[in-house]
């Protein structure tokens, strides 16, 4: 898909908005399946394309803008795992941790959730589930997988492989329970 | 559907969620944002011009003091070396880097010796025995031994005979410690932290108990020495043996420890508070004491520093010796820290960095020192979001990603250089973000940490992943660069 920003010396405010009427969705899924959380998905979803504006000088098609996008995005909440315990000391109450939270959460994803699968993937540790969104929902290439995880082509499969025995775990033990 | 059934990229193709969640007043507020943020790159564009200048001027002054002009208000260094006691004779050995451990029990170190009046005629003299430190990370610097110095803490001749004094050798610094224990205990292990935390372990060998347990239990009998400059262990530590800061350490968000049977013997503190001494017995209900120690600390802008001795007891042989041991250690508000030898600060990595470090400063003068320990590096490339990516107190982060091995390449392992043109400054942040706690957050296990390290005017954030499935890789590389940087005295 070309956008009218592609060649353009430099883009404007207005050049995002198609971009994120494009992948907008795409992001904010990708950022609530890592963070499990509607407030920080929503916050790091802006960030994400704030972050892209600024540094779409530096995207040299290597990659799809999606990819692209999703790296950005996967960058911001790690960014934010890494300075939320400062946050979280000098700002008590900054953390969405509370019972209200998470049962508002519980809402929304029984409410909008899709399938059961799903589910099971949002159970995943935070490592698996993120190679598997990738792998599987936004179809990444083991290439693209390995770039984006910083990890070797090797480690991405080995990590990959993992993710679908403990999903696929999960997912005969719920079925056992239920 | 069974476990073999699933076919996880079909089952996962479709979207997870009914509705799209990002909606159109997000994308009006990235709008906003984005606009906001061009009008003050433009306003940062017409001020880049006025920094040119000022960038131009301080070159000025950079010259001038290349040239000469401002050498005389240079700090010169102390000399960094102390007489050294001849071969075979007391107090170590002239050839100090070759200081025999199979000689431990023939070494002697004199101690002037104390009279029954209290004055002091005479020395006497007790075993000196070696222990190598283990380094937790990097390599081996140095073998070289320190210099020691003429000792001034007064024993008696009863206590001369329960004691010996071990001498820790750090082999990444060159530096010593210097510590007292019971004659007949074996130094078991000495270990240099990742960030330069020491510990020293003895034990009685007739009763060295189970290691891993600590009062009550069996601890055995032992002595551990421990000096730390992590600001939330001294801050906790603090808290733990000065009752009057205990609420200050509990507001600095750190854990303070409650023993049971902790008695407070002395305890004294400078008036700002920023330095103090603890000494305390732990005793048990029937058991009478079954720990004696001691800690120091000090808090200032360069660093906090908190150093404990605590030796573990089963009755009461060993409580003179504990007594002698642990008065020595107020005496040194900790071990006897013992400078390198002449030839260790040599060996150390700082001979062809510091030749360069003259002629150059700035964040690419360490880059290259870097480089010639192997140590490749990168600027940010295509999607690399900075992983630090804002100011610290005013000074722009530069980030470099470790480039080991294009194949390998794991782009988290990263520096966030700043460059604070001072050491003292950089010091200070330095000491500031480390204070900062950091932890696993949300039950989830943090995979990359920062580890910060200050010398030669920078601070260096160095980020390295590892988690308990995967250890951290650390390299102290970089901590030995800036260490040298710190000695070449080329920062103003």
């Amino acid at each position: 898909m070309a956008y009218e920003w592609q060649g353009k010396v430099s883009m404007t405010a207005d050049d995002l908005e198609p971009i994120m009427e494009t992948y907008g969705e795409d992001v904010w899924n990708f950022l609530y399946i890592m963070t499990r959380s509607r407030e920080l998905a929503d916050d790091l979803a802006q960030e994400t394309f704030i972050r892209a504006y600024k540094y779409l000088g530096t995207y040299r098609g290597e990659a799809s803008l999606k990819s692209w996008l999703l790296r950005i995005a996967r960058n911001r909440w790690y960014s934010y795992r890494r300075l939320a315990f400062v946050r979280k000391v000098t700002l008590p109450g900054f953390m969405p941790e509370t019972n209200t939270a998470e049962s508002a959460e519980t809402e929304f994803l029984r409410e909008e959730l899709t399938s059961e699968v799903w589910a099971i993937v949002l159970k995943l540790p935070l490592k698996y589930r993120e190679i598997l969104t990738l792998q599987a929902h936004y179809a990444m290439t083991m290439e693209e997988l390995a770039g984006t995880l910083g990890i070797t082509v090797s480690a991405a499969k080995t990590r990959l492989q993992r993710a679908r025995g403990k999903a696929s775990e999960l997912w005969e033990k719920e079925r056992g329970e239920a | 559907m069974t476990k073999k059934d699933i076919d996880w990229e079909k089952e996962l193709k479709p979207k997870p969620f009914r509705k799209n969640s990002f909606t159109p007043q997000m994308m009006r507020k990235v709008e906003q944002q984005v606009k906001a943020d061009s009008g003050r790159a433009a306003l940062l564009r017409r001020r880049a011009g006025v920094l040119v200048l000022g960038a131009a001027l301080l070159a000025g002054g950079f010259a001038a003091e290349r040239s000469g002009v401002l050498e005389g208000l240079r700090q010169i260094p102390p000399e960094s070396s102390v007489g050294v006691p001849p071969a075979s004779q007391p107090n170590g050995t002239a050839e100090s880097h070759t200081f025999p451990e199979e000689a431990a029990q023939t070494t002697r170190i004199e101690f002037p010796e104390k009279k029954a009046d209290g004055g002091t005629a005479g020395t006497v003299s007790i075993p000196l025995r070696l222990l190598r430190a283990e380094l937790a990370i990097g390599e081996a610097q140095t073998d070289s031994i320190p210099e020691l110095p003429d000792m001034t803490f007064a024993l008696t001749a009863k206590e001369a005979e329960m004691l010996q004094a071990v001498l820790v050798q750090r082999p990444d610094t060159g530096e010593g410690y210097v510590l007292l224990a019971p004659r007949s205990w074996t130094p078991e292990r000495a270990v240099i932290g990742a960030n330069g935390s020491v510990s020293a372990e003895f034990i009685n060998p007739d009763k060295a108990g189970n290691p891993e347990q600590r009062n009550p239990g069996d601890p055995g009998e032992r002595l551990r020495y421990t000096e730390t400059f992590s600001g939330g262990s001294v801050a906790s530590g603090i808290g733990t043996y000065f009752p009057d800061r205990q609420t200050w350490a509990e507001r600095q968000g750190f854990p303070v420890q409650t023993y049971e049977g902790l008695a407070l013997r002395s305890q004294y503190a400078n008036e700002d508070g920023e330095a103090g001494f603890a000494r305390y017995d732990w005793t048990r209900q029937g058991d009478g004491v079954v720990a004696s120690g001691a800690v120091y600390y000090s808090q200032n802008p360069q660093n906090d520093t908190l150093r404990q001795l605590e030796m573990s007891l089963e009755g009461t042989a060993y409580g003179e010796a504990a007594d002698s041991i642990l008065r020595f250690f107020e005496a040194n508000q900790g071990a006897q820290r013992i400078r390198p030898a002449a030839s260790a600060t040599q060996a150390l990595p700082q001979g062809k960095e510091q030749e360069a470090a003259e002629d150059s400063i700035g964040i690419e003068a360490l880059r290259e020192r870097l480089a010639e320990k192997g140590l490749r590096l990168t600027g940010l490339q295509d999607a690399d979001v900075p992983f630090y990516d804002q100011p610290m107190n005013g000074v722009e982060a530069e980030e470099l990603i470790f480039d080991r091995d294009s194949r390998n390449a794991e782009r988290s392992e990263r520096l966030t250089l700043f460059d604070f043109g001072s050491r003292d400054r950089a010091a200070e942040e330095a000491k500031k973000f480390a204070q900062e706690p950091r932890s696993a957050e949300n039950g989830i296990q943090a995979d990359i940490y920062p580890h910060v390290f200050a010398g030669g005017g920078f601070v260096v954030l160095y980020w390295t992943s590892g988690s308990h499935e995967r250890p951290f890789v650390y390299d102290n590389k970089i901590n030995g660069v800036l260490r040298a940087l710190d000695q070449s005295e080329v920062q103003p």
